[in-house]
């Protein structure tokens, strides 16, 4: 079920993959994958509120924080940003998921 | 040849908790309206799912309280799940189905074993727990999911006629809200789990499958014996142990203690909606995580019952099992059993 306009856009399927490569007892995997999950929602905010222009800013948090999960907010800030911000969350969790796998691999 | 050595996991957590604050510090200090206001309205934005559980189940709530229900679901009237999907971004159109639930044993027949099971086997007669018409009315009812990450949202309204579909198909009482709990997601995509260790020094020879291998820790509610002792029940609770999101659940932070052991072991049916092969399985952990495209997980077992020994994801309904009782087995629902009537009967 989708929980959050973005959910869509949240594909770290390398990553999940890796991180069953480190044979990690379940309860460190849960710990590093709450890890994971907490900084997606934090960059993909950062990267809208970014390219949002300032005065829309208000508006978007309080509709963010009514309802997360409406696809209408993919609208509205399509209206309002000059690239699609479907473009942009991608763009945001590709370059979250390099930098994920960079640590992950790190020896 | 030497195993490779196992990764510094404390190099990795650090390095990933540096990462997890320098994309919190960021946001704060070039949005720090941001901040405020969501500081202000009580959101924490790590937590945003769970929040969005909440408003979601408030609304699911609301809308069930405003709708017509006994009626449609008696009559297993599907269109209102289809009509409210069509406009989804999430979901094909479906054409609104002429389906009829088959209540095919209403026979009130009183008729000796022997004979009953010459009438079943040649299909003069057909039995009331048939896999074909529960697939048949799920895929019929059930939108489809385009993204798997995310799976259109079922209301209670919804649920109540998927459960009472699984109720008829299966005759294994299905609910999708047991007392008062709710799961944070009833349909979507189960992904396979590894057999998890039952007591200290279990091995993977010591399962009856060995497929997916053990995984290093212990699951989420620990080990599988009861005071010490590898009961029959522990066994079976390990070998068709169910995983659901429970960490997202709205009030999970806060009722925690309550609700792990709520859900400890809870009896739970997962149907594939590709076949309607079902289980019965025990809750056996919290996860998977939602950046995954999985929503629930199952055993070896669980997987192999669902689809076959090469059934590694796919799309499922899992609800509670109502069974205050505890008189109904894990593992496999058998769909081929003579009817019920038929054989009280005797």
């Amino acid at each position: 079920m989708s929980k959050v306009w973005y959910d869509h856009l949240i594909i770290l399927e390398e990553v999940e993959i890796e991180l069953g490569k480190l044979e990690l007892d379940r309860e460190e995997k849960r710990e590093l994958e709450h890890l994971i999950e907490e900084m997606t929602h934090h960059r993909v905010m950062d990267r809208v509120l970014t390219h949002l222009p300032k005065q829309h800013h208000k508006e978007y948090l309080k509709r963010f924080a009514n309802s997360p999960h409406d696809p209408g907010l993919i609208h509205y800030l399509n209206e309002r940003i000059e690239e699609s911000v479907e473009e942009h969350v991608k763009d945001e969790m590709k370059k979250l998921k390099k930098e994920i796998l960079s640590d992950l691999r790190k020896k | 040849m030497r195993k490779p050595a196992r990764p510094d996991t404390d190099q990795i957590r650090s390095r990933l908790k540096v990462r997890h604050l320098a994309a919190k510090t960021s946001l704060r200090q070039k949005h720090p309206h941001a901040q405020n206001f969501l500081e202000e309205a009580g959101i924490d934005l790590g937590q945003i799912r769970q929040h969005s559980s909440k408003l979601l189940t408030a609304g699911a709530i609301g809308g069930a309280l405003l709708l017509p229900t006994a009626v449609q679901i008696e009559e297993a009237k599907v269109e209102p799940l289809i009509k409210r999907h069509e406009s989804s971004e999430s979901a094909h159109y479906v054409p609104p189905a002429t389906f009829e639930a088959e209540t095919t044993n209403d026979l009130n027949l009183t008729l000796p074993s022997p004979v009953a099971k010459i009438l079943i086997d040649s299909k003069t007669i057909q039995t009331t727990s048939s896999r074909e018409y529960l697939q048949k009315a799920l895929q019929t009812v059930l939108p489809q999911i385009i993204d798997r990450f995310s799976p259109p949202f079922l209301i209670r309204e919804e649920e109540k006629v998927v459960e009472k579909l699984i109720t008829n198909g299966t005759k294994i009482p299905t609910k999708a809200t047991l007392e008062g709990e709710h799961l944070n997601t009833t349909y979507g995509y189960i992904g396979a789990e590894q057999h998890l260790k039952r007591y200290p020094g279990d091995t993977i020879d010591k399962h009856s499958t060995q497929t997916e291998g053990m995984a290093p820790g212990l699951g989420g509610f620990g080990y599988f014996t009861e005071n010490g002792v590898l009961t029959s029940d522990a066994i079976e609770r390990e070998k068709y142990y169910v995983v659901a999101q429970l960490m997202y659940l709205p009030d999970w932070k806060q009722r925690v203690k309550y609700l792990a052991n709520w859900h400890k072991w809870r009896k739970m049916i997962v149907v594939n909606i590709e076949n309607g092969n079902a289980v019965v399985g025990a809750m056996g952990d919290a996860g998977p995580a939602a950046w995954t495209g999985k929503h629930f997980g199952g055993s070896p077992e669980v997987m192999e019952a669902l689809g076959g020994p090469k059934y590694k994801k796919g799309r499922v309904v899992m609800m509670f099992v109502d069974d205050p009782n505890n008189e109904i087995p894990l593992g496999p629902v058998k769909y081929n059993e003579l009817p019920e009537k038929i054989v009280s009967a005797i």
